[in-house]
């Protein structure tokens, strides 16, 4: 047998595929060639199992140790990790819970973990350059509906028709669990996901402002990210908007 | 329309006076924190594993997370690794 040929075996093997892989290995020390094997599959399913709690704790929370080990193994086969670094391996989870749980009890499942994936991402985000407020003292009045801004690599925005910060803020002391209700009436949540200097800061704004910050993250110019938050909010303070970005550092650049 | 653009216009011209104030949030002093890091929490590389992550165990002394200066050793944490094994 030829070493790619091995190879291929080999992983089919680990990934539970039968294949003849224990005829090529030699098992004559005690432990047979199978059970070499299956330690090796184990460990592979544990460390991905381990890592993946890692990443989704209030997810894991919600399931329970086992049937989260059982849901990180069917979730393993379908996605492989594909780099030694294990930090990648949650990236297509929200998705797959979204198939797996699709229009059951436990649909909320992908939101809460598309909010624990963007905390994630928040935590790992390079390091942007502190935005210079100076600059924006060039910009000349009239082009000020046109100005755009460039975001910290760290921000994100999650929104859900279920209260997503709320379950996962129940789940942040240790012990004592508030139950919350995750049916649709509990209300939905829009969340602003950054980092600050202590770590990742998830926090709730009101759906104005998020249409605000979605439309300014997407790359709108200033102009039409205030109509499409005035459009949900008449009264909304582009003024106060526009401090809160600066002040909670969303901001890395402005371009006019 | 015009009403619309002198409201941006405001709200830039009040940026630029708070602004100086404002930004400084984010740029707080950092310093290296030991034997604070969660397990697979911790920041990168240490002489025992390779890479970010990896950590084991929570509150190993030799792994260290990133923490605002002065509350390390508020936290149990300290300053400098362990010295070698």
């Amino acid at each position: 047998m030829k070493l790619p040929e091995l190879q291929q075996h080999f992983i089919a093997s680990l990934y539970g595929e039968s294949s003849d892989i224990e005829a090529q290995v030699r098992g004559d020390h005690g432990i047979g060639a199978a059970g070499r094997m299956a330690i090796y599959r184990y460990n592979l399913q544990a460390g991905f199992g381990k890592a993946l709690a890692l990443e989704f704790p209030v997810i894991a929370a919600l399931c329970g140790a086992d049937y989260f080990a059982r849901l990180a193994r069917e979730f393993q086969l379908a996605h492989p990790s594909t780099s030694g670094d294990l930090h990648h391996i949650g990236a297509p989870f929200p998705r797959y819970l979204r198939q797996r749980f699709e229009s059951g009890d436990y649909a909320y499942f992908a939101d809460v973990a598309e909010l624990e994936w963007a905390r994630e991402e928040a935590a790992r985000a390079a390091d942007g350059v502190p935005f210079d407020v100076g600059t924006l003292g060039t910009v000349a009045p009239e082009d000020t509906p046109a100005l755009r801004f460039a975001f910290q690599p760290a921000v994100r925005l999650v929104v859900s028709r279920w209260p997503i910060l709320s379950i996962w803020e129940a789940h942040q002391a240790p012990g004592e669990v508030r139950p919350v209700d995750p049916g649709a009436s509990a209300g939905a949540e829009h969340v602003l996901v950054r980092r600050a200097a202590t770590g990742p800061v998830l926090e709730r704004v009101g759906e104005a402002e998020f249409s605000w910050l979605a439309s300014l993250l997407r790359g709108a110019p200033l102009g039409e990210a205030f109509d499409a938050a005035l459009a949900i909010d008449a009264a909304f303070d582009v003024a106060m908007a526009l401090q809160r970005c600066v002040a909670r550092g969303l901001f890395r650049a402005a371009c006019g | 329309m015009l009403s619309r653009n002198l409201i941006l216009t405001a709200a830039i011209g009040s940026l630029l006076a708070l602004g100086a104030a404002n930004a400084a949030e984010d740029k707080g002093d950092t310093e290296k924190c030991f034997g604070v890091a969660e397990a697979g929490k911790n920041g990168c590389h240490t002489a025992s594993h390779g890479c970010a992550g990896m950590a084991k165990t929570d509150k190993d002394p030799a792994d260290w997370a990133k923490v605002p200066k002065g509350t390390c050793e508020k936290m149990g944490g300290k300053l400098t690794p362990p010295a070698a094994m």
